[in-house]
């Protein structure tokens, strides 16, 4: 089968301004550094990493929301990496995102019917309220739910709104930038449960960016692990948990908390290069 | 036995004078040289407990009985200027955004040195010294240069360090951290942890740590408070919690909550709903009981 989508060299740099010369270009800052994966369809791949270590940046480059300065993004056989708006438009609503914080990413003076059914609109749905309120179902909110207004709901609510936002044109990919980070235990244990039951129903393809592995071992099936803009390990979950490759992955999973008492997790340093478990 | 450093008995607060309560019946106390976890999820009034503590709460909420004590004093018995005074000296918070708590157009140095000077009465270049000595402690590689910079120069793990190293300046007897590593990445938060362990025992601090992490709770604290809409609904040392069957089937079901990478399909399970039926009829329980007896 192949993936949904195949991603080859991926490099991005950007200027860095700080360092430019009176005359003459910047020096670039090389964000993302020739970066090879693939997304196999109706899977969730979690990308993990700590912040600046390019994984946002990876996200955005697979929906465009940023052009790559090199290699190639093909999504479902067609190279996407330097499409233009227009060239890009049919793909957008194939491609969606959810997002960090749901009360920043929505519209105050909106209502959640008119934040969900705007996608639609703008892509010439029709019945796109009728449409935006089984999205609502879906998520699992519920239709009494569509008349009110952002900031009238709790953080678990809200971001229901928003993935529901992301669900609402049936796109093939989505993806989900920290979408619970921001959340209480529990109602991050009611987000994944939704989520999982989202990708079961509608075979969705999705790429899941956190920063805790404990939460991709639960949803993903497979897990990319980055720094500095480099992918480190790649893998089944359940692989890269068991047996780490590299020492960071390790140090990754030995720096989660579990919630059990042990009092070496806080006073040993931490393992060395290569000595996992 | 030596009196604990900070003790809260009996504390109601409520958010005007007929608003919903805030605080309910709150009490609990931190020993010298202890850990105490605050837990409960977002609203439970785990926060309002440490602004109740230092005086910093909103002016909406009333504090309608109960007293709070520091090393057996009663904070409501002294005038505003005294109780500043008091706990400007004995008591100092961590705060959860390093970024928001520290001023964008003061240097690092300064704001380190803030306290000693103006509550502690300390000399310029004394403090100076303790503020590059500090940050040294919280492992600073180059503390001369942090001392100069300002807070957007550093990074988030660094700004929490400096955030630490101020809390602990004047040596406190109780620091207060609010939800302190939940914006930090697993491995700064790991770092950030150990320091805030190390720190509080070489200077035998009592520590009142506000968190929603049950994994976190097992690693730093010693006992712990469950809010749920500001009553505690359970109350002990940590190993009790972390037993076959914990005192309480909410605390249970917070620890079920945290996922966990070694028993993924056990792990990040929504709170039952007979247990917020249960916590609902306790809550009612507790509102008639209050009710009747006002």
């Amino acid at each position: 089968m192949t993936p949904l989508f195949e991603v080859r060299g991926l490099h991005l740099s950007l200027p860095n301004l700080n360092e430019k010369p009176l005359f003459g270009p910047a020096p670039r800052v090389h964000i993302l550094r020739g970066l090879d994966l693939d997304l196999p369809e109706g899977q969730v791949t979690g990308i993990v990493g700590e912040s600046g270590s390019g994984k946002s940046t990876l996200g955005r480059c697979l929906i465009r929301l940023l052009e790559p300065t090199g290699g190639s993004v093909t999504f479902a056989g067609t190279d996407i990496t330097h499409l233009g708006p227009q060239a890009l438009r049919p793909f957008r609503r194939d491609l969606q995102m959810i997002f960090q914080d749901p009360m920043s990413s929505l519209n105050p003076r909106h209502r959640i019917r008119d934040i969900i059914a705007g996608p639609l609109r703008v892509n010439g749905v029709e019945n796109a309220d009728a449409r935006a309120l089984d999205a609502l179902d879906r998520v699992q909110l519920g239709r009494r739910f569509a008349d009110r207004y952002p900031h009238q709901l709790s953080g678990g609510q809200r971001q229901r709104v928003g993935i529901a936002r992301g669900i609402a044109l049936g796109p093939r990919f989505i993806l989900a930038d920290e979408i619970v980070s921001g959340l209480d235990v529990s109602t991050q244990a009611q987000i994944i449960a939704l989520l999982e039951e989202l990708v079961a129903d509608m075979n969705l393809t999705m790429a899941f960016i956190s920063h805790d592995l404990s939460v991709i071992r639960r949803l993903c099936q497979r897990v990319i692990v980055m720094k500095a803009g480099e992918i480190v390990e790649a893998g089944e979950t359940a692989q890269v948990f068991a047996a780490p490759q590299h020492p960071y992955t390790a140090e990754l999973k030995s720096a989660i908390p579990l919630p059990e008492i042990d009092d070496s997790w806080l006073h040993d340093r931490p393992r060395e290069a290569g000595d996992v478990q | 036995m030596t009196a604990p450093v900070l003790s809260i008995e009996g504390l109601n607060a409520r958010l005007g004078r007929s608003g919903p309560r805030i605080l309910r019946d709150v009490s609990l106390s931190v020993a010298a040289g202890e850990v105490h976890g605050l837990v409960g999820e977002s609203g439970a009034g785990k926060s309002m407990i440490g602004k109740a503590i230092a005086g910093l709460l909103p002016p909406a909420v009333r504090v309608h009985s109960g007293t709070i004590r520091l090393h057996g004093t009663d904070l409501a018995a002294l005038s505003p200027g005294g109780r500043r005074k008091l706990v400007g000296e004995r008591v100092a918070i961590i705060p959860q955004d390093p970024l928001t708590a520290l001023n964008p157009c003061r240097r690092i140095g300064g704001q380190i040195t803030d306290r000693l000077i103006h509550i502690l009465g300390w000399e310029r270049a004394k403090a100076d010294a303790r503020a590059a000595e500090l940050l040294e402690e919280v492992a600073i590689r180059d503390p001369a240069r942090v001392l100069r910079a300002y807070p957007h120069e550093l990074s988030g793990g660094m700004r929490q360090r400096v955030l630490i190293a101020a809390a602990f300046a004047a040596e406190p007897e109780l620091i207060i951290a609010d939800e302190c590593t939940t914006a930090l990445d697993v491995t700064v938060q790991r770092q950030i942890l150990r320091l805030i362990a190390e720190m509080q025992e070489r200077h035998g601090t009592a520590l009142l740590f506000v968190t929603h992490d049950m994994g976190v709770v097992a690693k730093i604290c010693q006992s712990l408070s469950v809010l749920y809409q500001g009553k505690v609904v359970a109350q002990g040392g940590v190993e009790r919690f972390f037993a076959q069957t914990p005192p309480h089937p909410y605390a249970d079901a917070l620890i079920n909550a945290t996922p966990r990478y070694d028993r993924p399909e056990e792990s990040l399970l929504p709170v039952p709903q007979s247990v917020l039926d249960g916590l609902a009829r306790e809550i009612a329980a507790d509102d008639e009981a209050w009710e009747a007896h006002a």
